[in-house]
């Protein structure tokens, strides 16, 4: 089992990620998954089962936690990007998972030893938004990573703008029209 | 088609006005691409609803350190609307405020334009009684939320209370309110959610002080016409629909105006005086409609008599006025129930016009004057009383005239069963007096109001019941006694329970005064009492009074000698079978089959094979083999039942119907659903023509439909449409209370069970156990099994702290009653375990998963799922 990543190590590796090293991107993104995985986990736990995890404040508190201390705009921006990545992969898993089960459960009865997060249509929701990203990636990569930073880890447009290194103006328009394009893309794959 | 090209037509266009976006789509050479342009401005339009449900789903765990321009301090509530945090504001004044922040899915931008146009009629509410609106927006992930001043207040009713406050100064506070109510009346701002929890308390140098909190957010946060339904506006706007006035239950709500705002004020009155609310709603929106019919329906009781209730809570509620029950009825008796009943109204014309006008009449209440509200007329009452039974009452037409034939029978019997000459002649009496009493009925149903035979039914009822009270005090108890027991049955038929009692009641103990000369009728009436206390889920007084009518009958017999009378013979067979049938039901299994074997022996031996009674036999054993497990046997009996009654042209009878529900349930515990479900339509279809589709028993067809579909994931849709389908002639019968309504909304939780809609399930489960907990008392079986539902909905949505001690209720209840080694108990043992386990009190967890671990092996066997699970989360627990 990874041991719990400890302050400085995460500032060791946004510096690392910051000056260009190839391995140290991969490396805190590991880490940061981990890290996102272990407190989702905690959450469940303490809030049991029917409030489901909202990803922004999950990321968020991840990162007051670990990376508040670690200075620069360089640095909160590397970590938003791997959080944002990380928690997409945390949230498709877990709504596969949890389909999977449903999809197996038949005539099971009702019982409290598979308690999880609950079932809704926010499964199918987080599957075909993951889908639809994974189309747009492939066309305009620029607006699929704007939508991932906004919609996983709840970056501002401005913050969005900055890491992406394009002006607000510009990603405030990306950003309308993705939000309408994925919608459209997720109504028309939506099973009825 | 490129996206680049897409998105270059799409910002063009939202650059540009409406005009000119029309030019842009309509002059590109690309007629695909124009239309797909259209599709996603529109979509941009509406904000995008899948990506907002996605976002929905995912509901609030961290609390936000700031939304928009206010710092949050801590979390101060939470409701079905959203969240409520204290918050401070820093500029331009620094200042404490009220957030409340909205769920998902209220259309953000709607809420917040619908609140722009309010927001200038809000400016100028400044008034002592109401905490002022400041602010709304959105925030930063798109939800709706409103600032308002902190009241740091309590609810009215719990400051009441806790102060214990006399009606005095209750009514002073109410005048504030109704004082903070009508300024924003007089400004146009109708309130439409006013409850207790919105009208906080304060002290202000000692004095108490209300304020008013949410003017504005109900109106703001309610789609105007017909694109809302009724689940959304219940369910979004209100988190409880105690207060909600008739027309805002409806399903196509009236334009809303001040007359609302008074009804929910009334309802707040009453609380305040009594205590209690005028009647239960259903605290859901499963169904809409009936919702709907409640707030329309319901009768309120009045305050002085809910007052002078029997029972501890009576003496509490009145305790916290400091007056006895008494005392405190003889207060409210007279102006204070009249100016409440007045302002809650059902129909608004006749309510008072405006809080001002609701004030004055307290006003004058304390000065002694006279009031404007008044005792409602009887004729009016009287409409009303039709309007909300017509259904009930055309029930009762038919059971009424069956009941008249039953006296008739009894009487017959009677003389029939008359051994001595002068006694023969007295109950040729009895039949003549009940014949001229019937008779009498009729005369009185001879009414000018034509057309109303349905009506006058029930009306006859309480009519001869009055009659039976004055006149006929000083008939002879025989016919007296028939009587009462053929009214009282004809009052549970039409799911009268509390008048079936009483009257059932008094027939038993008149017959018990002469229970030794005529054992027959003794056992007869005790028969009907045993049937009404199992209508009402009370087997063990029915088994008991079962008992004694078995007892009677065989001592009957045994002083008859051989070849005894062959009635009290037949009867002793069917006061066993019913026995039995209430000792299956209560699980006495043993004693139940023994009973059912004795009694179908007894029959073939003594050549009745084929007789009602022998039909009667073979369905009751069946049903008992089922509950055995013995699924084979049970199923053989039961279609010999079966066959037995369509031979004898019996398919659409009472007992057919029954034996089809046994045989529906042995096929469905043996995977035979589709069958099950076939037969049970048929029932559906005989129900239909034997009781009409009114009748409370249609309501239980579509219920064990329900049931005999609800394990197959495909039909869920399907049997919650049947429990849905169930609950409408259930309340239409039996009014809101009722066991058949208790079980009907324990299935439907079930069955949200499965389909993972926690919230929805908590909501039928609640309601299940109000009723359960009112009708069988917390100790039954039956209210254990709903709550133990009930936990696991709330522990599904995060309220584990309630569900572990609502489990711990079950299994202490369950220990106590069944046992604590029987399968039940060990089962709500389990379950609080695993929630233990959640909640990381592992010690305890382990130690009690391993004793259920223990006994479920000893109740079920090694190999059971249950007892498989229970392994499984020990393992988890011991770290294997």
């Amino acid at each position: 089992m990874r041991k719990p990543l400890i302050q400085g190590d995460l500032t060791r590796l946004l510096q690392a990620a910051g000056s260009g090293d190839p391995g140290a991107y991969a490396r805190l993104y590991d880490a940061v998954y981990a890290e996102l995985r272990r407190v989702a986990g905690a959450s469940m736990r303490r809030e049991s089962a029917g409030h489901t995890l909202q990803p922004t404040a999950l990321v968020n508190e991840a990162y007051l936690r670990l990376a508040s201390g670690a200075p620069g705009w360089e640095n909160r921006r590397h970590f938003f990007a791997a959080a944002a990545e990380a928690m997409r992969r945390i949230l498709v898993d877990h709504a596969r998972r949890r389909r999977s089960q449903k999809r197996g459960a038949g005539l099971e009865r009702v019982t409290l030893s598979g308690v999880d997060v609950p079932a809704g249509d926010g499964d199918v929701d987080v599957l075909l938004i993951d889908a639809a990203l994974t189309e747009l990636a492939a066309e305009r990569p620029r607006l699929a990573e704007l939508v991932t930073l906004r919609y996983f880890a709840g970056m501002s447009i401005e913050d969005a703008a900055r890491a992406l290194e394009i002006s607000p103006a510009t990603a405030k328009r990306d950003w309308a029209f993705a939000r309408a394009w994925l919608a459209e893309r997720v109504e028309a794959r939506r099973p009825t | 088609m490129s996206l680049d090209a897409e998105q270059a037509l799409f910002d063009a266009c939202l650059a540009a006005d409406a005009a000119g976006r029309e030019r842009l789509l309509t002059g590109c050479a690309d007629a695909a691409l124009a239309a797909r342009v259209r599709r996603l401005l529109e979509i941009h339009e509406q904000e995008p609803p899948s990506l907002s449900i996605g976002v929905e789903n995912l509901s609030p765990l961290a609390m936000p350190k700031r939304i928009g321009r206010y710092r949050i301090l801590e979390r101060i509530g939470e409701g079905a609307m959203g969240d409520v945090f204290l918050a401070e504001q820093q500029e331009p004044v620094r200042r404490r405020v009220a957030l409340k922040v909205l769920k998902f899915g209220l259309g953000t931008r709607e809420v917040i334009a619908r609140f722009e146009l309010e927001r200038q009629a809000l400016a100028v509410l400044t008034h002592p009684n109401i905490a002022g609106i400041l602010d709304a927006g959105a925030t930063e992930d798109g939800r709706p939320y409103f600032a308002m001043e902190y009241v740091g207040g309590i609810a009215i009713t719990r400051y009441c209370d806790e102060r214990r406050l006399p009606l005095e100064g209750r009514l002073g506070l109410f005048a504030q309110v109704c004082a903070g109510v009508q300024h924003a009346h007089l400004r146009g701002i109708i309130h439409r959610d006013l409850k207790p929890s919105n009208i906080l308390v304060t002290e202000i140098d000692g004095a108490p002080a209300c304020r008013i909190i949410d003017f504005g957010i109900a109106k703001a946060t309610t789609t105007a016409g017909a694109e809302t339904d009724a689940y959304t506006r219940i369910g979004h706007v209100l988190g409880t629909p105690d207060y909600m006035s008739p027309e805002q239950a409806q399903l196509s709500p009236l334009e809303i105006d001040a007359r609302t705002d008074v009804y929910s004020l009334g309802i707040v009155l009453y609380e305040l005086l009594t205590g209690a609310r005028p009647y239960s709603v259903t605290r859901d929106a499963i169904v809409p409609e009936t919702l709907a019919r409640e707030i329309a329906e319901a009768e309120p009781l009045r305050p002085s008599l809910r007052a002078a209730e029997a029972g501890a809570d009576a003496a509490r509620r009145a305790a916290r006025r400091g007056l006895a029950p008494r005392a405190l009825a003889q207060r409210l008796r007279g102006d204070l129930d009249w100016i409440v009943l007045k302002a809650i109204e059902k129909d608004r014309n006749r309510r008072y016009a405006s809080a001002h006008e609701l004030a004055d009449d307290l006003e004058r209440h304390a000065r002694s004057e006279a009031v404007l509200a008044g005792p409602p007329s009887w004729t009016y009452r009287s409409g009303r009383f039709v309007r909300r039974h017509r259904f009930a009452a055309a029930a009762a037409a038919g059971l009424f005239l069956s009941a008249i034939l039953f006296g008739a029978g009894m009487a017959w019997l009677a003389r029939e069963t008359a051994q001595e000459r002068d006694r023969a002649n007295a109950e040729a009496e009895i039949a003549k007096r009940v014949t001229a009493f019937t008779a009498g009925l009729f005369e009185m149903a001879n009414p000018e109001s034509a057309g109303a035979s349905d009506v006058t039914a029930r009306e006859l009822l309480d009519g001869g019941v009055r009659r039976l009270e004055t006149e006929l005090l000083r008939e002879r108890p025989e016919v007296r006694a028939a009587l009462l027991e053929a009214a009282g049955s004809a009052y549970r038929g039409i799911g009268e329970h509390g008048e079936a009692s009483r009257l059932i009641g008094q027939a038993v103990a008149l017959r018990r005064e002469r229970g030794a000369a005529e054992p027959l009728p003794l056992a007869q009436a005790l028969l009907a009492e045993s049937a009404l206390r199992r209508d009402q889920g009370n087997f063990e007084g029915a088994a008991e009074l079962a008992r004694e009518a078995v007892q009677a009958l065989e001592r009957a017999l045994a002083a008859a000698g051989s070849g005894g009378e062959t009635e009290v013979a037949r009867t002793l067979a069917v006061a066993r079978l019913d026995l039995a049938e209430i000792l299956r039901r209560s699980s006495a299994l043993d004693e139940a089959s023994a009973l059912a074997v004795k009694t179908l022996e007894g029959l073939e031996k003594s050549g009745a094979t084929g007789t009602p009674e022998f039909v009667y036999a073979t369905h009751t054993l069946g049903r008992v083999r089922a509950a055995q497990d013995r699924l084979g046997e049970a199923e053989d009996l039961l279609r010999r039942a079966h066959a037995m009654q369509l031979a004898t042209g019996g398919g659409n009878t009472e007992r057919a119907i029954e034996t089809r529900n046994g045989l529906a349930d042995v096929l469905v515990l043996t995977g035979r659903p589709a069958e099950a479900e076939s037969l049970l339509r048929q029932n559906l279809e005989s129900v239909r023509v034997v009781y009409g589709e009114r009748h409370g028993q249609y309501g239980v067809a579509w219920n064990n439909l329900g049931n005999a579909i609800s394990d197959i994931p495909e039909k869920f849709g399907e049997a919650e449409q049947a429990y849905l389908k169930a609950l409408e002639p259930l309340s239409a019968m039996y009014g809101l209370a009722h066991p058949e309504i208790a079980t009907t909304y324990n299935n439907l939780g079930a069955l949200y069970l499965k389909t993972r809609e926690w919230q929805k399930a908590a909501q039928a489960y609640q309601r299940s156990l109000e009723l359960r907990e009112q009708l069988l008392g917390p100790a039954h079986a039956y209210t254990a099994g709903t709550k133990l539902g009930y936990a696991l909905a709330l522990n599904r949505l995060g309220r584990a702290a309630e569900a572990e001690r609502l489990l711990r209720e079950v299994h202490a209840m369950l220990s106590d009653s069944i046992g604590p080694a029987h399968s039940r108990t060990v089962n709500a043992q389990y379950y609080l375990g695993v929630i233990l386990k959640e909640q990381g009190k592992t010690a305890e967890a382990l130690s009690v998963v391993r004793e259920a671990r223990q006994r479920l092996e000893r109740a079920l066997g090694a190999d059971h799922p249950r007892t498989l699970a229970a392994q499984k989360t020990l393992d988890e627990l011991e770290g294997k």
